[in-house]
C-alpha cells in the first residue's frame, strides 16, 4: 500500500526517540548524532530494527540536523547514509513483515532564528531546507518528515522547500507548549490553517510535552484539521535524580495515555525524546485494535497570522481598509518616500481600533509595487499579529506577499474573468489562502442580483475543479454608489442573500463605496453596513476609525446575542463617552494650567496626542516653520540638555521625541510638500555582523526630529552598501553603530572603505562597546557616547 | 557529562521583573522616575509578562583543573583564567541556561518602529525579568548545596563566548528552551542566559555580577553600598 493510502485507511505508527539511545551507546556531548550514520551505521540500523520490531511503520532517518549549515560538503553523504540505514533495517525484516514500512527523511529546525526576530532571511531558510530535501528525494526517501518546528515561519519555509523540490508526501509536526502555543506564538488553529493551505499531507505535534500535557491539545487540532493527525509526545520531562536522567513517564503509563490520545483523534502516533522501542511496542499493542477514523472534513473558512486564526462566517469580521493610497495624499506621499513607519502605524492603529484583519494595498503607478508589497508585508508582520488581506491586481505583487505571509492570508481579489482566475488560482493552490471573489464577469458587473450570483457560481465551480475548496472562497458582490443608482444597495443585499443561502459560500464587501458622492458618507455607509450584516454579510472592508461604523458593529453584536453581557459594547461605548469628555476639557486645561507655551510643554513632557493636536492648531494660525523653530526644536533642546545633565533619562528623551514627531506630522500636514525643511541627509547603519539596532533606532528618531533626512540602512549592513549609499546621496555624515567587540572590525573596515572611495562624509560611531580610544583606533571622526551627542555633532557639522 | 539535562518551566504568573534593575539599565542611577515614566513602566510590565514564557534547564557536571589557566566543566578544557579563578575550590558545577522566550523580542521589535520609548523600557524590563528568573531557579537548585558560586557566563572576563556552542550541545538548548545561536554567538530569544554555577565547600561568592567585570567605567555598573 502506498503511504497516503495507508494513513487514510489504517493507523500508522511512527518511531520514538533517538538521542537518548545514542547517548547510551556512547555518543559524546557535542558530537553530532548524524555523523554516526557513516561512523557507526550498525548502531543506527540496530535502533531502527528495534523500532520496526516494535511495530513502527514510519522510520525516520537519523537526519534531524542534516542541513548545509551544519554539514557543508558532507551533507549528501550524511543524508544518503541515513536513508540507507533505514532501508537496510527494513530489508532485514522477514519479507512478510516488510510491507507498510516507510523510510522518512527527517528534518528539524535549522538552529537559526528567522527574520525579523533573528537574522536568517526567509528565502535563505527555504533554500537551506531545499538543498537537503533534493538530496533526500534523489536517494529514495518515501516521505519528508518535518519535525520539532517551534516557529511558524520556519515551518512554512520547510514545507515550501519540500513542495517545490519533490513530489513526496510531506508530514509536519510542531512543538506546542503547555499553553498550546508554538514558541513564536501560533496556536493550533493558526498552524492548521497555514499548513493545510500549503498542502501538507499530515500534521500534528511532537516533543517538549509528555502525553498528559499533549492530550488536551489533540482535540483542538482535531477540531481544525481535515488531515490525518500525528502525535509524538516525549516520555514526559527529563530530570536528574541521584545523578541519573529520569523521564517521568514510563512505557506503561505512556502507552495508557496514548490510548486516550488515539481516542481523542490522533491517527499517526509514536514518540519523541526519552521514548524507546518499548514505549512504541506497548502503544502499538494497546491501540492497534481501536477503531480508526480520520478527522471529519472541515468546512469553516479561516485565515491566520503567526499567532491566531480568524474564522469568517461566524461573527462579523472587520477588515481594516486604511492601508490603501486611494484618495489619501498623505499615504501616497509615504509610499513615494518609502516611509514605512507611517504605513505600519496605520496598521497598528487599526488593530487598536478593533480591526480583525488588515487589508494591504500599496498600488501606485509610480512605485515598484511587488517590492513595496513585499517590504510592507514583512514589516507589518513585525508590528501586528493580525491576519492580512493581500489587496492587489498585480500577480507578481500578490505572489511575493503570499510567499512572505507568515500565515494564511485573504487574497483580494479574483473575479469571473478567465485571465483573473488563471492568475490567482495557482497562487492560492500553492501558498494557501482565502480568495475574495468579485462578481465581475467578462462583460462587467451584472446589474441584477441573479447575474452576480451566477458569476459567483461560476467562480466557485471553476475553483473546485482546480482543486480549491469552496470554503477558501468568500464572494464580494460589490457595492456601487447609491447616489448614481437608487437600486444599487438593494441589488447588493439581494446578492448577499442568494450567495449565502443557495451557494453556501461566505461573503465580504467593501462597504464604503455605497456612499460615494454623498455628504457625511459615514451615515449612509454605516446604515448600509447594518443592513448587510442583517442580510448575512460575514466580513466588511471598512474604516475602523469611523465611530459610526464601530457603533453599528458593536450594537449589532449586542443585539444579535454575540456579545455576552454586552461586554464588548459597554467597553466600546464607555470609551466613546470618556473620549468626548476629554476632548471637551482638553484645550482650556492646556492653556490655563501648563504654561504660556503649551506645545513646548507638551513636547517636553512627552504628551504625544496633546502635542499633535496643539501643533495642528498652531500651524493653522501661524507660519508652520515658526511652530517648528519656536516651539518644537526649543523643547527638544530642553530635553536634550536635561538628558546630558542626567536630570532626564532615556524614556523621557524618547517620549519627548515621539511627541515631537506627532507635532511634526501635524505641521507637515499644514505645509506644502515643497516647503518642508531638511537640514541634510545622514546615513545610519548597524555594521556587518551586528544585529543590534535599538541604539541606532534611537539615534534615527532624534536626528529626524532635528530635521535631518535619515537614510537608515538597517542592521548587519555590508561595508560596500554603506559606501555606495553615502556616495550616491553625497551625504555629509555617516553614523555607524556596533554593540559587540566582535563587530568593531567591521566598523573599521567600513570606515577604511569610505575613505578610499573618496566620499566626503564624516563618520560618527557609537554603541555599547565603543570608547573614545576604540573610535580613534578605527579612525572615526567622532565618538558619540549617546544619541544626543550624535545630534550635537550633526548640528555642529551641518552648521559649517 | 553523560546525562541529559533537566528542564523546568515557569508556572503561570511566576515570572517577575525588577523595576529598580530596569531603571538602572535605562540609565537612572540613583534618580527616581517621574509619574509618566512610572506609568509607562507599569503598562510595559503588564504587556511583557503576559507574553513571556520562562524555561530553564541544567545539568550537573564534575569540575577539574587541567592547568592553572584552564578548567574542565564537562565539555573539555576551557582556557580562561577568570573562570578557573572563579571556580577555584569547586568539585562540581551546574551548567545552566534559561530564557523568558521570544515574546520579549517581538515586543521590542514591534515598538521600536512605533514607540521607541516603549521599546527601550520593554527591553530593560525584559533584561530584569530574565535575571529574576535565573535568580529564582538558581536559588531553588542550590538550596540543598553546602555552598555555591555566583553565576558566571561566557563573555564574562576571559571566558570565551564561543563556549556558547558547548552550552547549546550539552544542555540541548535548542530543543528544551527554543534557543538558537547567531553567527556572532548571541542567543535568540535575546533574553536568555547561559552560566556556570560552581558547587563545593570552598565555593566563593562576591555579591554582585558587576564585580567580575573589568569594565570599571561602565555606566551600568552596579553601585555597591
Amino acid at each position: 500500500m502506498n503511504l497516503l493510502e495507508k494513513i487514510r485507511t489504517s493507523r500508522t505508527y511512527c518511531d520514538g526517540g533517538m538521542g537518548t539511545l545514542l547517548q547510551a551507546r556512547g555518543l559524546k556531548p557535542g558530537e553530532l548524532p548524524e555523523r554516526w550514520n557513516l561512523a557507526r551505521p550498525e548502531d543506527i540500523i540496530g535502533i531502527h530494527q528495534q523500532y520496526l520490531e516494535a511495530g513502527s511503520n514510519i522510520i525516520t532517518a537519523n537526519t534531524f540536523g542534516a542541513n548545509v549549515l551544519k554539514f557543508g560538503d558532507e551533507l549528501e553523504d550524511i543524508i544518503v547514509a541515513g536513508l540507507n540505514n533505514v532501508r537496510t533495517a527494513i530489508s532485514r525484516l522477514a519479507p512478510e513483515k516488510q510491507a507498510d514500512r516507510f523510510a522518512a527523511f527527517d528534518i528539524g529546525p535549522l538552529g537559526k532564528m528567522l527574520q525579523p526576530l533573528g537574522e536568517l532571511p526567509f528565502e535563505d531558510a527555504v533554500e537551506i531546507f531545499a538543498k537537503s530535501i533534493r538530496i533526500a528525494a534523489r536517494h529514495g526517501a518515501d516521505l519528508i518528515f518535518i519535525e520539532t518546528m517551534n516557529d511558524s515561519y520556519e515551518a512554512k519555509a520547510a514545507v515550501l522547500a519540500a513542495k517545490e523540490n519533490c513530489d513526496l508526501p510531506v508530514f509536519i509536526t510542531c512543538v506546542y507548549d503547555a499553553q498550546a502555543k508554538l514558541m513564536t506564538g501560533a496556536d493550533p488553529a493558526a498552524m492548521v490553517a497555514m499548513l493545510e493551505g500549503l498542502g501538507v499531507d499530515a500534521l500534528g505535534m511532537n516533543c517538549s510535552l509528555g502525553p498528559d500535557q499533549m492530550l488536551p491539545i489533540v482535540p483542538r487540532l482535531a477540531a481544525e484539521t481535515s488531515l490525518p493527525l500525528i502525535v509524538n509526545p516525549n516520555a514526559g520531562l527529563p530530570r536528574s535524580e541521584n545523578g541519573k536522567t529520569i523521564f517521568d513517564v514510563d512505557a506503561e503509563y505512556f502507552s495508557d495515555v496514548m490510548v486516550k490520545i488515539v481516542e481523542a483523534g490522533a491517527c499517526l502516533v509514536g514518540g519523541c525524546c526519552g521514548t524507546t522501542p518499548e514505549y512504541i511496542r506497548r502503544t502499538v499493542m494497546k491501540t492497534s485494535g481501536l477503531p480508526y477514523r480520520l478527522p471529519e472534513k472541515k468546512t469553516h473558512t479561516v485565515v491566520s497570522s503567526y499567532t491566531h486564526a480568524v474564522r469568517i462566517g461566524e461573527e462579523p469580521i472587520l477588515i481594516g481598509e486604511r492601508i490603501n493610497p486611494t484618495g489619501k495624499s498623505r499615504f501616497k506621499q509615504a509610499l513615494r518616500e518609502g516611509d514605512i513607519d507611517y504605513i505600519l502605524n496605520e496598521g497598528v492603529r487599526q488593530q487598536e481600533a478593533g480591526a480583525h484583519i488588515l487589508d494591504v494595498n500599496v498600488g501606485l503607478p509610480e512605485i515598484d509595487e511587488p517590492a513595496m508589497m513585499l517590504s510592507v508585508v514583512r514589516e507589518l508582520q513585525a508590528v501586528s499579529d493580525l491576519p492580512l488581506q493581500i489587496d492587489t491586481v498585480d500577480p507578481a505583487a500578490m505572489e511575493k506577499a503570499m510567499r512572505a505571509c507568515n500565515g494564511k492570508p485573504l487574497v483580494n481579489s479574483v473575479n469571473g474573468k478567465p485571465e483573473s482566475m488563471e492568475a490567482v488560482f495557482p497562487l492560492v493552490k500553492k501558498y494557501g489562502g482565502v480568495m475574495v471573489a468579485l462578481t465581475i464577469g467578462p462583460n462587467g458587473i451584472p446589474e441584477t442580483a441573479e447575474g452576480r450570483y451566477a458569476i459567483a457560481v461560476d467562480i466557485v465551480a471553476k475553483a473546485e475543479a482546480y482543486g480549491i475548496d469552496r470554503r477558501n472562497i468568500v464572494v464580494d458582490p460589490l457595492a456601487m454608489a447609491v447616489s448614481s443608482d437608487p437600486q444599487s444597495a438593494n441589488v447588493t443585499l439581494e446578492s448577499i442573500r442568494l450567495i449565502e443561502e443557495r451557494l453556501g459560500v461566505h461573503t465580504s464587501l467593501g462597504v464604503s463605496n455605497i456612499s460615494f458622492g454623498l455628504p457625511n458618507r459615514d451615515f449612509v455607509t454605516s446604515t448600509f453596513f447594518a443592513l448587510a450584516l442583517q442580510t448575512g454579510l460575514d466580513a466588511a472592508i471598512m474604516n475602523p476609525f469611523s465611530v459610526e461604523m464601530m457603533k453599528v458593529y458593536h450594537s449589532y453584536r449586542a443585539l444579535r446575542g454575540m456579545d455576552a453581557n454586552c461586554t464588548g459594547y459597554i467597553g466600546f461605548a464607555s470609551g466613546i463617552s470618556t473620549q468626548a469628555a476629554a476632548g471637551n476639557a482638553a484645550n482650556p486645561a492646556v492653556a490655563a494650567a501648563d504654561s504660556a507655551e503649551p506645545l513646548k510643554h507638551a513636547v517636553i513632557k512627552g504628551l504625544k496626542e496633546k502635542a499633535g493636536a496643539l501643533a495642528a492648531q498652531m500651524a493653522a494660525e501661524m507660519d508652520p516653520l515658526d511652530v517648528v523653530n519656536g516651539q518644537i526644536i526649543p523643547a527638544l533642546d530642553v530635553v536634550g540638555k536635561g538628558f546630558e545633565a542626567k536630570t532626564m533619562f532615556l524614556p523621557q528623551l524618547l517620549m519627548s521625541a515621539e511627541a515631537a514627531k506627532a507635532a511634526f506630522e501635524a505641521v507637515k500636514a499644514a505645509m506644502p510638500a515643497s516647503g518642508q525643511p531638511s537640514k541634510g541627509k545622514i546615513v545610519l547603519a548597524t555594521v556587518k555582523g551586528d544585529i543590534h539596532d535599538i541604539g541606532k533606532n534611537i539615534v534615527r528618531t532624534l536626528l529626524s526630529n532635528y530635521g535631518y533626512e535619515v537614510i537608515d540602512l538597517g542592521k548587519d549592513v555590508p561595508p560596500q552598501k554603506i559606501v555606495d549609499c553615502a556616495l550616491e546621496n553625497d551625504v555629509k555624515l555617516v553614523g555607524l553603530s556596533a554593540l559587540m567587540t566582535t563587530t568593531v572590525p567591521a566598523m573599521e573596515e567600513t570606515i577604511a572603505l569610505l575613505r578610499r572611495s573618496g566620499a566626503r562624509a564624516k563618520v560618527v560611531v557609537g554603541g555599547a562597546v565603543l570608547t573614545q580610544e576604540y573610535a580613534d583606533m578605527i579612525h572615526a571622526d567622532h565618538y558619540a557616547r549617546d544619541a544626543m551627542e550624535t545630534v550635537r555633532y550633526a548640528e555642529e557639522l551641518f552648521a559649517e | 557529562m553523560d546525562k541529559a539535562p533537566s528542564l523546568r518551566l515557569a508556572a503561570p504568573g511566576e515570572l517577575r521583573t525588577d523595576r529598580s534593575e530596569a531603571l538602572r539599565y535605562l540609565g537612572y542611577g540613583k534618580s527616581s522616575p517621574d509619574m509618566a515614566v512610572l506609568a509607562l513602566l507599569e503598562s510595559c510590565e503588564k504587556e511583557l509578562l503576559s507574553s513571556c514564557q520562562g524555561r530553564a534547564c541544567w545539568a550537573r557536571v564534575p569540575v577539574s583543573f587541567p592547568s592553572e589557566h584552564s578548567v574542565d566543566i564537562g565539555f573539555g578544557p576551557v582556557e580562561s583564567v577568570s573562570l578557573a579563578k572563579h571556580l577555584k575550590g569547586c568539585h562540581s558545577a551546574l551548567l545552566f541556561a534559561a530564557t523568558i522566550g521570544i515574546g520579549a523580542d517581538r515586543l521590542v521589535v514591534r515598538w521600536s518602529r512605533l514607540r521607541p520609548s516603549r521599546s527601550a523600557v520593554l527591553d530593560a524590563l525584559g533584561s530584569s525579568a530574565i535575571e529574576c528568573w535565573c535568580d529564582d531557579v538558581e536559588r531553588e537548585l542550590t538550596k540543598d548545596e553546602e555552598k555555591h558560586c555566583d553565576r558566571f557566563s561566557p563573555g564574562y572576563g576571559d571566558f570565551p563566548l564561543h563556549h556558547q556552542k558547548d552550552f547549546m550541545h550539552c544542555l540541548d538548548m535548542g530543543r528544551l528552551l527554543g534557543i538558537s545561536l547567531s553567527d556572532s554567538l548571541l542567543m535568540k530569544p535575546s533574553k536568555s542566559v547561559t552560566a556556570v554555577i560552581g558547587l563545593g565547600a570552598s565555593a566563593r561568592t562576591c555579591g554582585s555580577k558587576c564585580m567580575f567585570c573589568e569594565k570599571k567605567n561602565c555606566i551600568y555598573r552596579e553601585v555597591m553600598v
